[in-house]
């Protein structure tokens, strides 16, 4: 048989011809794939690029600093510059505080969204539309319209320097109500109305039909949260002024502000110890974190 | 209704219908309390304020629309309003443009290792704080002896002045945002690629239909809502930019990169104009409106509701 007749098929052996276009489709589509994901792995070898050099660069003594070319893989983990850190700020303190900010934000967030979310859903009371409404309009509104009034409350409240101040106006959020509110409407009324049937009023169904039921929601408000709370800048800008009191990001700006730090493998050091607990959080709650961003995505496309 | 009461003691006397209501602003009564105090009161203070000319330590005095028409000759405020705008601009434009592109070129990828790989490293520079961010570019992007001009030097070009000349320091803000955002946006994209039905594009094989032809019938029209969201998201927060500013070149070189909420910072915390902050906040915000009321009018044009 020559080439022509089996190029045209072979209609002795279909299952040849079948395998043979399969083949070559395959082999296709798989070129096809590499010229796609090409630039695609390239873009990706720019995220991480920078983060890469960061570690080595944290690595690295003063002296072989301005060696170039700079090094990617460190001549020696030498740990100088960490210990740097350590003695120019109070590192753990800034860790401290981030810690406790961000725990008490996400926790009266999710207590008070959920309850906010579950009456906006499930009970009728005058003015719930109304109210509603002025809740969705205040995201439009940028905050720093707020700020210098909001400033001035603050202060009159005594939080002025306080972690207080970086908890109180961020213990409930318009977003994460939203989000509760979406998920209560799903809920099916025969779970509520058995329950009020055995005779259990509002907080009853609510602590133990609609939480037990919110977990999803409640762990995707949880890390969009926890991780916007655990890198809020402005606001700790704004309201601390003393060293002991900063969160990580405003200590980071402290850090830099010290002698021979600007621009040093001890900054670098500093960014990775800013690094190594975010990006342990993001693998393991990555996919929750995905599913957050898109759900926020998809509810207001 | 009668048995729903029953074995509820306290409440006896009161209808269902009140004590929903009760109920109902008991729930809601510490987001309320919160919005009336960190956000209702001061949103309508700070829009009194704007009209007062104050200091923080003396009296306010009224100014009527004075501070908004100084701040129509203030020169500097002029220039950081287009900045912020030109910032804006191109960095919604880069950060949805190529995170649309890189979500159709993910998802089309076949191996779905790959996909998962690629989905995650866009969007890992998204969960770090910004101010990590700016210092870590501050550092690599350095003239002389950054990383990166060594490179690029290397393979023949010239040495950038990434943060030392004002056009490039502008660049240099917004590529840098765009390095941490564009993964938030592929995610968006991803999302709204999942939510084309596969029956679209299997009618389209059937009718032959290549490659680009798909892209452009079936893709895109249907991705227009996730590109429109994206668009008005996007423009809301680049209008506000602050911090990758303030940390990377603190509005420099002269006022190269200096933004309207730098400057409403400045403002108010560093002079104490706290009236004329307040006017900067205001215009900030009737920008950010009317843009937003823009878009919306203008996407029942061009968005593909299914």
């Amino acid at each position: 048989m020559t080439n022509a007749a089996l190029a045209k098929g072979n209609p002795l052996f279909p299952d040849f011809n079948e395998a043979r276009d399969k083949l070559s489709h395959n082999w296709r589509a798989y070129l096809a794939n590499v010229i796609l994901a090409l630039p695609l792995v390239l873009g990706s070898l720019i995220m991480f690029l920078p983060l890469v050099w960061a570690v080595s660069f944290s690595f690295g003594q003063p002296h072989e600093f301005f060696k170039l070319p700079p090094p990617v893989i460190p001549s020696a983990l030498r740990l100088d510059n960490y210990d740097v850190v350590f003695e120019r700020v109070d590192f753990l303190r800034f860790f401290l505080n981030s810690v406790i900010v961000t725990t008490c934000v996400t926790i009266a967030q999710l207590i008070s969204c959920s309850m906010a979310g579950y009456a906006f859903a499930r009970l009728r009371f005058p003015g719930k539309r109304i109210i509603f409404i002025g809740f969705l309009a205040s995201m439009m509104v940028p905050q720093h319209v707020t700020l210098i009034p909001v400033f001035i409350i603050i202060r009159g409240m005594g939080l002025y320097n306080n972690l207080g101040a970086l908890i109180v106006p961020y213990a409930t959020s318009v977003f994460g109500t939203f989000l509760l509110k979406q998920f209560f409407e799903t809920i099916p009324d025969e779970l509520e109305d058995a329950a009020k049937i055995d005779g259990a009023g509002f907080l009853q169904i609510y602590r133990s039909i609609m939480l037990p039921l919110a977990g999803p929601p409640l762990a995707t408000l949880a890390i969009l949260t926890f991780n916007s709370s655990w890198n809020n800048f402005f606001w700790p800008l704004i309201f601390i002024n003393s060293s002991d009191k900063m969160t990580l990001p405003l200590g980071m700006l402290y850090l830099r502000g010290q002698d021979g730090v600007t621009n040093s493998g001890v900054l670098m050091a500093a960014i990775v110890l800013n690094l190594v607990p975010v990006l342990i959080f993001f693998l393991i709650f990555q996919r929750r974190l995905v599913e957050g961003v898109t759900l926020s995505g998809l509810k207001g496309a | 209704m009668a048995p729903l009461r029953a074995g509820l003691r306290w409440k006896k006397s009161k209808p269902l219908v009140v004590r929903e209501a009760i109920a109902g602003y008991f729930f809601i009564l510490p987001t309320l309390l919160s919005f009336l105090v960190f956000f209702l009161i001061p949103t309508i203070s700070g829009l009194g304020m704007s009209f007062f000319d104050w200091d923080f330590f003396s009296e306010p005095e009224y100014v009527g629309f004075d501070n908004f028409l100084e701040l129509a000759d203030d020169k500097l405020f002029i220039t950081t309003l287009k900045n912020t705008a030109l910032f804006a601009v191109s960095a919604t434009a880069l950060n949805v443009g190529l995170g649309m592109f890189i979500a159709i070129g993910i998802n089309s990828i076949k191996w779905g290792w790959l996909k998962a790989f690629l989905r995650t490293s866009y969007f890992i520079p998204f969960v770090i704080s910004t101010v990590v961010v700016a210092l870590l570019f501050g550092f690599l992007l350095q003239e002389s002896t950054g990383v990166v001009n060594y490179y690029l030097t290397r393979l023949g070009f010239d040495k950038v002045p990434w943060l030392s000349s004002s056009l490039w320091a502008f660049r240099s803000v917004v590529l840098i945002d765009v390095w941490k955002h564009v993964g938030f946006f592929t995610l968006i994209f991803l999302a709204g690629l999942q939510a084309i039905p596969r029956e679209l594009y299997e009618a389209a094989l059937v009718d032959g239909a290549g490659r680009l032809v798909r892209l452009r019938r079936i893709t895109i029209p249907l991705l227009t809502p996730s590109l429109f969201f994206s668009l008005v998201i996007a423009l809301i927060g680049a209008f506000q930019v602050f911090e990758s500013m303030f940390v990377l070149t603190n509005g420099g070189p002269g006022d190269a990169t200096r933004t309207v909420v730098m400057l409403l910072y400045r403002e108010a915390f560093g002079s104490f104009n706290m009236g004329y902050a307040a006017s900067m906040a205001v215009v900030l915000f009737l920008v950010i409106l009317a843009l937003t009321i823009t878009q919306v009018r203008l996407g029942d044009r061009w968005v593909f509701y299914r």
